[in-house]
């Protein structure tokens, strides 16, 4: 059978079989193996186990407040990149201290720090809404408040290790890649003994949370069992499919955030359905970039580097069959649909409420949520020219990813890490108006920056396609530094949001606030529920009032007075 | 000294709109410093400032691009960033 087609089978089938016992209850969770899971999360880290109060709530904190430093970090490391791109020896007085940080040094180090800090305001948003919503607390606190530390220390020495250019640097980096994956995996443990407490089914954030952990490790699984042999092809969908999982986790995430924040619940229940189902069936374009080769070697380093090497998309054409690229451009151009679903969902509700441009996290969100279907049409352009192997916007690659990722996928999770923020730790943001004045730093930062590197990349394709591919475009170079100037706002951005999260101040009212109102008068035709109006956006209170069919001016169109 | 009863000099003298300390320490700072710097000017006219005359053009050759203003700001964001977990942990 063709690779890609066994990779995505099995990927669905170990995720169909989780989804299915997991609906039955979590009855395969045996007594047994709960108490032995239970055991090895508590008593078995021996005095680890007391490092930590364990104090309910805590954990959840702790890794948004790691999340967010990282994510800062990750910032700030891309900026660095992104400087090195255009003068890579910018920082050669470094070597003064052998740290060769010239060239595209800062490439790993970026991607590590910013999808670690990423999956880290996902974890601690994941501990708050999974007991919340399943009515009970964490199974182990302590230990999830631990493996907070254990990723850290993970992304620490994997930033650490690709900064050794050795076989020793490479073997910390991988351990530093593992590290995390480990203490994820305690979190899925975690969680899976808290949802066995709960009595209802699972909701529908619960369960956009739980398919993308797990999907998460089953993408790698998959990646794994088909072997080295088939590595070259498998390890790009493995990585679009850890991206597609990512985006379920932050679907998760922000269809939480944003009826607990803004007390009107999400539009269309069928629409968010289908965005669970179709961010698994599909797979994501958003986010590949063939220079992250040289991190995904790192990752997995045991492979041996020249499996990875001559990784690329299954080729097409000529004598090799291209069932695998249609099969995998036809899912890659099914997701674009589920992120205008997601998208329409979202900003319909953040619209409703009216909170836009004065609740930092819903304008984040809706940032996110606007420039999502963007980023994911034009990546969609990008990857496909790359699956076909014509490689005519290579060049603009880079400038597709960063502004998914940074554009995007970044402004979603941070956005709904805000919003829970209130609701996980008591304490509000410090101030709204200086965090709406970060939020339009790092809007301002990645458009900016966007479009003056595309307008930097297609100098350069227009300069190659005119036959001089021996130079390089004087208007590309020009470009690309004031592009690097702007990502400095994503910076200040992240920083100012950070710094309003870590000096929150503490709500003295417990209770949630509604003082965002839904429409202050609303017109009801016909019979309707109770559903209906509080699915509309209708809150306590909004004006009801009646049409009696009165209206005169709506009839059948005149089309000509002879007629 | 005798409580001044009337409209005198002392409800002048009585301020309720002090400035804080910090500043004031700052101001008077700065302005010992310009004071210093026009002084070692007049007394020894063309010579380099002790110490800094020194380190400036270490720090010059090492800091030659600038890229590191941006990492100076950088690095003063995540330390400012630090020392507010450090004191949100201290305070609770």
């Amino acid at each position: 059978m063709n690779t890609i087609i066994l990779m995505m089978l099995i990927f669905w089938g170990i995720l169909l079989l989780f989804a299915w016992r997991l609906r039955a209850g979590l009855g395969f969770l045996g007594d047994t193996v709960a108490g032995m899971t239970g055991f090895m999360l508590g008593k078995a880290l021996g005095p680890g186990a007391t490092i930590l109060e364990g104090r309910t709530g805590t954990a959840a904190m702790a890794w948004i407040n790691h999340g967010m430093v990282w994510l800062f970090m990750g910032a700030s490391i891309t900026f660095v990149d992104l400087w090195l791109g255009h003068s890579p020896n910018a920082l050669h007085s470094l070597q003064s201290w052998s740290w060769d940080l010239t060239g595209d040094a800062a490439l790993n180090p970026s991607i590590m720090t910013t999808f670690g800090g990423m999956i880290m305001l996902l974890i601690g948003c994941s501990l708050h809404i999974m007991p919340r919503m399943a009515d009970a607390s964490l199974s182990n606190e302590t230990n999830a408040g631990l493996m907070a530390m254990v990723f850290t220390g993970g992304i620490l020495l994997f930033v650490i290790g690709s900064q050794v250019p050795n076989d020793i640097g490479n073997m910390i980096a991988f351990v530093g890649y593992t590290i995390p994956a480990l203490a994820a995996l305690a979190i899925i443990a975690n969680i899976l003994l808290t949802i066995r407490e709960q009595t209802t089914g699972l909701e529908a954030p619960q369960w956009f949370i739980i398919i993308g952990l797990v999907g998460w490790f089953v993408s790698s699984v998959t990646f794994v069992l088909l072997g080295p042999e088939a590595a070259p092809h498998t390890l790009w969908i493995s990585e679009q499919l850890h991206i597609g999982m990512f985006l379920c986790l932050i679907f998760g995430v922000v269809y939480y955030a944003i009826p607990s924040t803004t007390g009107i619940p999400i539009p269309s229940r069928s629409l968010i359905a289908l965005t669970l189902v179709g961010t698994v069936v599909t797979v994501s374009p958003m986010g590949y970039d063939p220079a992250t080769l040289g991190f995904l070697e790192l990752a997995w380093l045991p492979l041996n580097l020249g499996v990875t090497e001559g990784a690329s998309f299954p080729p097409c054409g000529g004598e090799t069959n291209c069932t695998s690229s249609l099969i995998i451009t036809t899912m890659m151009a099914l997701s674009i649909p589920i992120m205008f679903m997601f998208s329409t969902n979202v900003l319909t509700a953040i619209r409703r409420s009216g909170a836009i441009f004065e609740d930092t996290a819903l304008t984040l969100i809706a940032f996110g949520s606007f420039m999502l279907p963007i980023m994911a049409i034009a990546s969609l352009f990008t990857t496909l020219d790359a699956m076909s192997g014509s490689n005519e916007l290579s060049a603009a690659i880079g400038s597709m990813r960063l502004g998914a990722i940074w554009g995007a996928i970044i402004p979603l999770a941070l956005g709904g890490t805000l919003a829970i923020i209130p609701d996980a730790s008591g304490k509000e943001l410090e101030s709204q108006s200086s965090g709406i004045r970060a939020v339009w730093f790092l809007g301002l930062g990645i458009v900016g920056t966007f479009m003056v590197s595309m307008m930097s990349d297609f100098a350069e394709i227009s300069f190659a396609e005119a036959g001089l591919e021996e130079g390089f475009s004087s208007t590309a170079a020009e470009l690309q530094p004031i592009a690097s100037v702007l990502f400095y706002g994503v910076v200040l951005g992240v920083l100012f949001l950070a710094q309003n999260v870590v000096r929150g101040t503490r709500s003295h009212d417990s209770e949630p606030e509604f003082s965002i109102l839904g429409p202050s008068r609303y017109v009801i035709s016909g019979t309707t529920t109770v559903r209906d109006l509080l699915t509309a956006g209708v809150t306590l209170d909004t004006v009801l009032t009646t049409d009696d069919g009165t209206d005169d001016n709506v009839g059948p169109t005149v089309l000509s007075e002879e007629e | 000294m005798e409580e001044d009863s009337g409209f005198g000099l002392l409800d002048y003298m009585r301020s309720d709109e002090e400035p804080e300390l910090g500043r004031m320490a700052i101001t008077m700072g700065f302005i010992i410093l310009l004071i210093f710097l026009v002084l070692y000017d007049v007394l020894y006219p063309g010579h380099g400032f002790p110490v800094v005359s020194d380190v400036v053009p270490l720090v010059a050759g090492v800091m030659d691009s600038s890229i590191w203003f941006f990492i100076l700001g950088i690095m003063i964001g995540f330390f400012s960033l630090v020392a507010s977990v450090l004191v949100g942990a201290v305070e609770e």
